[in-house]
């Protein structure tokens, strides 16, 4: 077991370091240039080199690559050309929305699908089964910009129900700086009003974010519990005379959702792919809009900086998953 | 056989509703189990054993119902039992044994978690009251260190183990009938003498009838006093089992007996021509009759009614019987 994820944690650095090496030449390839940008249609030649001087980009691109690893081995993660900030703090400053969106986007399509594909197994055939299947293709299939714009012009420019875009309302007071997530933060300062303004601007963006990991989620549970319920064991159970719910709850459901654990790696890499748009969508100020301007501007340290949170969280996630199985299924943990 | 029957089936009806059709898997099985004894259903697979019993414990599938006939347990009829009532009688009244015990223990849950739950459902007890009394069963079954072993989880265990936990948890209630559909067909051969052996002694101890479902007559020599042979969903012949061996009536229990290898013999092994019918049509004649050797013109018309052969207790279904 330690074993294990000794050699896992090798892998992961393995892995990041790569995310970084792609990362830092694929920005340096692609078209645009941080400072022209960063110095304005008016600079003159002298300025452009003393800027291209000040950040090290005259050097080659070996050169460069070494000095940032040996950077990041210091926790530093360079200034970012558009912010004129650290790389590092600006990260700490989106990511909280980030999280918060995402967060409860996974939770919603997680137990979503959970719900909708355990009931469309049980009542298979049915008009549920039937409905819980077409909501998990269209979950799937319809891309997030549409489903964005589509909610926008129906919840809020039809109906008014809910935001456009934003975290909070503008007339509403930030609760203070705790988590940095706004929904935990206003309940523990017990500001009731900021927590529903929260909610509020969050819906839209979480159904929309959550509507892939629903999608996947429902396919493969209701497969997996249909599975189950075909197994002898099931019948087993049902022989030694337990209720039915208890059926369901120890024997189908403990097995069906097996399956459920093994595809949350995956969720998250649907999510993380699907933030950015999302974001820039509904103006969510967090890590997603900040690589997509970071990109735009050519901003090389940011662009690499969010690339690499995003990626450092994706493979924790993913180990932790693992982990998880391990403790889920004892066959594997046995073996 | 007692004079009262613990379980009595009387010409149950099962019929399956599929896409392609109504499968006529149970057409018309009658048989009495009393009190202690041993019988055996005997037939090629898809000859309607396995939904014979699953029809006694209402466990069919969804599309599985029972059309007609009776089960009679203990003076009670269980095809009108409400699902409630139904439940409170498996595992503690009826008990059933699945044929691959690899695949009738949940992997994921401990063996002592598996046969506690089996208590649990019926008696109010705690948690360690019912791991102390699922460690005593393992060590009636011949587990050695039943305490340890209840931790472990069933792919620590081989299949032969598995199947005694199976046998194990089935009588932890002392039910009146046991069900043992195949309880040995996926285990080695050596593992399936000492299985029987346990079943045949745990069953007398507790008084416990026993239900024995297999296609192998060796096991149902050793086993029961009584035989049921079935084919396509029908009994064909039910005499006791000295009986049946010794004086076989019906063409398809003589066949049956003569595709048995034995060792010594020097006649030919005699397979039974042909393949079972298509279960999916109406039956109308007797479902043997294009296999039979022996069929006459009454065989394509109607089903022989089971009647009395030789004496009271052997019952053949056919209009041509075999001379004794």
């Amino acid at each position: 077991m330690g074993g294990l994820i000794a050699r896992r944690l090798a892998f992961m650095v393995f892995v990041i370091w790569g995310v970084t090496f792609v990362t830092f030449f694929l920005s340096r390839v692609v078209p645009g240039d941080p400072v022209r940008l960063l110095a304005g249609p008016r600079a003159g030649k002298a300025e452009l080199a003393h800027i291209r001087d000040l950040y090290g980009l005259d050097e080659p691109l070996p050169a460069q690559y070494r000095r940032y690893m040996t950077d990041l081995l210091h926790g530093d993660l360079g200034t970012s050309f558009v912010t004129r900030r650290d790389v590092t703090s600006d990260i700490a400053a989106f990511l909280p929305a980030t999280l918060e969106l995402s967060g409860y986007a996974l939770l919603l399509g997680f137990v979503g699908g959970l719900v909708a594909g355990s009931v469309a197994a049980f009542r298979r055939g049915s008009g549920v089964d039937a409905a819980g299947r077409l909501s998990a293709i269209a979950g799937l299939s319809v891309p997030a910009f549409w489903l964005a714009l589509l909610l926008q012009l129906l919840f809020h420019t039809q109906l008014g129900w809910f935001p456009l875009g934003g975290r909070l309302d503008a007339s509403v007071t930030p609760p203070p700086h705790i988590t940095g997530l706004l929904t935990i933060d206003s309940l523990l300062t017990l500001n009731l009003s900021a927590f529903s303004n929260a909610l509020w601007h969050l819906a839209l963006p979480v159904v929309t974010l959550a509507a892939g990991v629903y999608g996947l989620m429902t396919r493969v549970v209701r497969t997996s519990v249909l599975d189950v319920l075909g197994e002898d064991y099931v019948r087993a159970a049902e022989a030694k005379g337990l209720t039915r719910w208890r059926v369901i709850r120890r024997h189908v459901l403990r097995n069906g959702l097996l399956p459920a654990v093994t595809i949350l790696g995956l969720e998250f890499g649907l999510l993380a792919s699907g933030v950015f748009v999302v974001e820039a969508v509904f103006q969510w100020p967090g890590l997603g809009s900040y690589a997509f301007n970071a990109i735009q501007a050519a901003d090389y340290n940011a662009t690499l900086g969010a690339t690499l949170v995003i990626a450092i969280i994706y493979v924790f996630t993913n180990l932790i998953v693992d982990l998880g199985y391990l403790y889920l299924d004892p066959r594997i943990r046995y073996s | 056989m007692n004079a009262e029957p613990v379980l009595s089936v009387r010409e149950l009806v099962v019929r399956f509703a599929t896409d392609a059709g109504t499968v006529h898997a149970v057409n018309g099985v009658t048989f009495d189990v009393g009190a202690g004894d041993a019988i055996g259903l005997v037939g090629e697979s898809g000859s309607g054993k396995t939904v014979t019993s699953l029809a006694v414990m209402r466990l069919l599938p969804k599309a599985g119902r029972i059309v007609s006939g009776e089960v009679v347990f203990r003076g009670k009829e269980l095809t009108t039992l409400s699902e409630h009532e139904m439940r409170g009688l498996r595992g503690k009244e009826i008990s059933m044994v699945l044929q691959d015990p690899l695949s009738s223990l949940n992997p994921v849950l401990t063996i002592g978690e598996q046969i506690a739950e089996a208590i649990r459902a019926h008696e109010d007890v705690g948690r360690r009251a019912a791991r102390e009394r699922a460690a005593e069963l393992l060590g009636s079954v011949g587990i050695p260190g039943a305490g340890d072993q209840l931790e472990r989880f069933p792919h620590q265990f081989s299949g032969g183990m598995r199947q005694r936990v199976m046998i194990a948890t089935a009588l932890v209630l002392h039910p009146k009938v046991l069900i043992a559909d195949e309880p040995t067909t996926a285990l080695d051969v050596t593992v399936q003498a000492q299985v029987l052996e346990l079943l045949h002694e745990l069953t007398k101890e507790l008084g416990t009838a026993i239900v024995l479902i297999s296609h192998d007559l060796g096991i149902m020599a050793r086993m029961t006093r009584r035989i049921t042979v079935m084919y396509a969903g029908f009994v064909m012949e039910s005499a006791p089992t000295v009986e049946l061996f010794a004086r076989p009536r019906h063409p398809y229990t003589v066949g049956l007996l003569g595709s048995i290898p034995r060792a010594g013999a020097d006649g030919e092994l005699r397979p039974i021509e042909g393949a079972p019918p298509d279960l999916e049509r109406a039956p109308v004649g007797c479902p043997f009759e294009p296999r039979c050797a022996r069929r006459i013109a009454a065989c394509r018309e109607t089903m022989p009614p089971l009647v009395p052969a030789a004496d009271a207790s052997h019952l053949v279904a056919c209009h041509n019987p075999v001379p004794s």
